[in-house]
């Protein structure tokens, strides 16, 4: 195949463009739609006498439409994360590896869906330790141990003696601390939701 | 669907229709050109021209390509070409199977109420 050199830079400054507009997608995948479009111009502009002039490549490129639009395409299909998709041997796959997957690469997303994390766990975490108050009252509780100084309890260190001083909240520390822990997890939830939702409208980009 | 006696341009507004009508059939298309065996993309491109009359934009068929493979009902690989550049070629899976049977069995199912719906617009016409 013989390319003339304008050409070879006009399907190249293509490529790079169309390579620019796949940015939200993961490295392999941009790599590997490049090479697709390449394969496709290659062939789709030689002629029968295996050469690519200026004006075939440039008729062949116009056929495929804008780079950045052509790019548009990829980037703006986002599968939906409640999808079920079939493998070729009929086994369900879990979309929800990809989209965990992707987080992992996004840090802002990451920080956040850690945070949320640490949110369920703090809930869980408060629920268990409010309920356990009747079995154990002297470890669950906030006291006040000095003029200013308090110290919240939760009964995790079984080892740990009570403090020295008042204890404040008393009984009501189990629905302030399930209204606490409520809270928390709907927040979370808040904020989960609305990343799936950015994550199905494309706010967030998934690497099948 | 028969083909039916249409004037030799559409309005602009029936015209608009029918790309509708052949964008929205074009999912349909790719997945039962491969029915017989695997395609790459330029193949895909001139079997719907030359087997459906279908002159489909090649910026949309590579995205599409693209969608139905993520959803799982085409898969694909790259094939060394003789003496040329390695092609991505692109094949039903089983799921891809399930589906055009499912899409044609509605396309037909479809096609023959609307037809049923059409015969006396083809006897006036007559």
């Amino acid at each position: 195949m013989i390319i003339s050199p304008i050409a070879q830079k006009k399907i190249q400054d293509y490529l790079d463009e169309f390579a620019r507009g796949l940015r939200p997608l993961s490295a392999d995948q941009t790599r590997d739609l490049v090479d697709e479009i390449r394969s496709h111009i290659l062939e789709a502009a030689t002629t029968d006498r295996g050469c690519i002039t200026e004006g075939i490549a440039d008729a062949t490129l116009a056929r495929l439409g804008s780079p950045s639009e052509l790019a548009k395409g990829y980037v703006d299909f986002v599968p939906s994360p409640f999808a079920l998709v079939e493998n070729e041997h009929g086994a369900r796959l879990q979309p929800w590896k990809s989209f965990f997957s992707q987080a992992v690469r996004r840090i802002p997303t990451t920080a956040v869906i850690l945070a949320t994390i640490l949110a369920y766990l703090g809930a869980g975490i408060l629920v268990l330790s409010v309920l356990s108050k009747p079995f154990h009252p002297a470890r669950v509780g906030l006291w006040k141990t000095g003029a200013d100084d308090f110290s919240l309890h939760l009964g995790l260190a079984s080892s740990a003696a009570a403090p020295v001083g008042d204890e404040i909240l008393g009984w009501s520390i189990i629905p302030l601390g399930l209204i606490a822990a409520i809270i928390l997890i709907s927040l979370a939830v808040k904020i989960d939701l609305r990343l799936l939702r950015l994550f199905r409208q494309g706010g967030i980009h998934i690497v099948a | 669907m028969h083909a039916m006696a249409l004037p030799a341009r559409l309005p602009d507004s029936a015209d608009k229709w029918e790309v509708q009508l052949r964008k929205g059939s074009l999912e349909l298309a790719i997945l039962a050109a491969h029915w017989s065996g695997p395609l790459y993309g330029l193949e895909i491109i001139r079997r719907l021209q030359k087997e459906a009359d279908l002159i489909v934009p090649e910026g949309t068929v590579y995205p599409l390509l693209n969608r139905l493979k993520t959803d799982g009902l085409l898969n694909s690989e790259w094939v060394e070409a003789k003496g040329g550049h390695p092609r991505k070629y692109y094949r039903l899976t089983a799921a891809g199977r399930r589906r055009v049977i499912a899409m044609a069995r509605f396309w037909k199912d479809f096609s023959d109420s609307v037809n049923h719906l059409l015969a006396p617009l083809e006897k006036g016409n007559r």
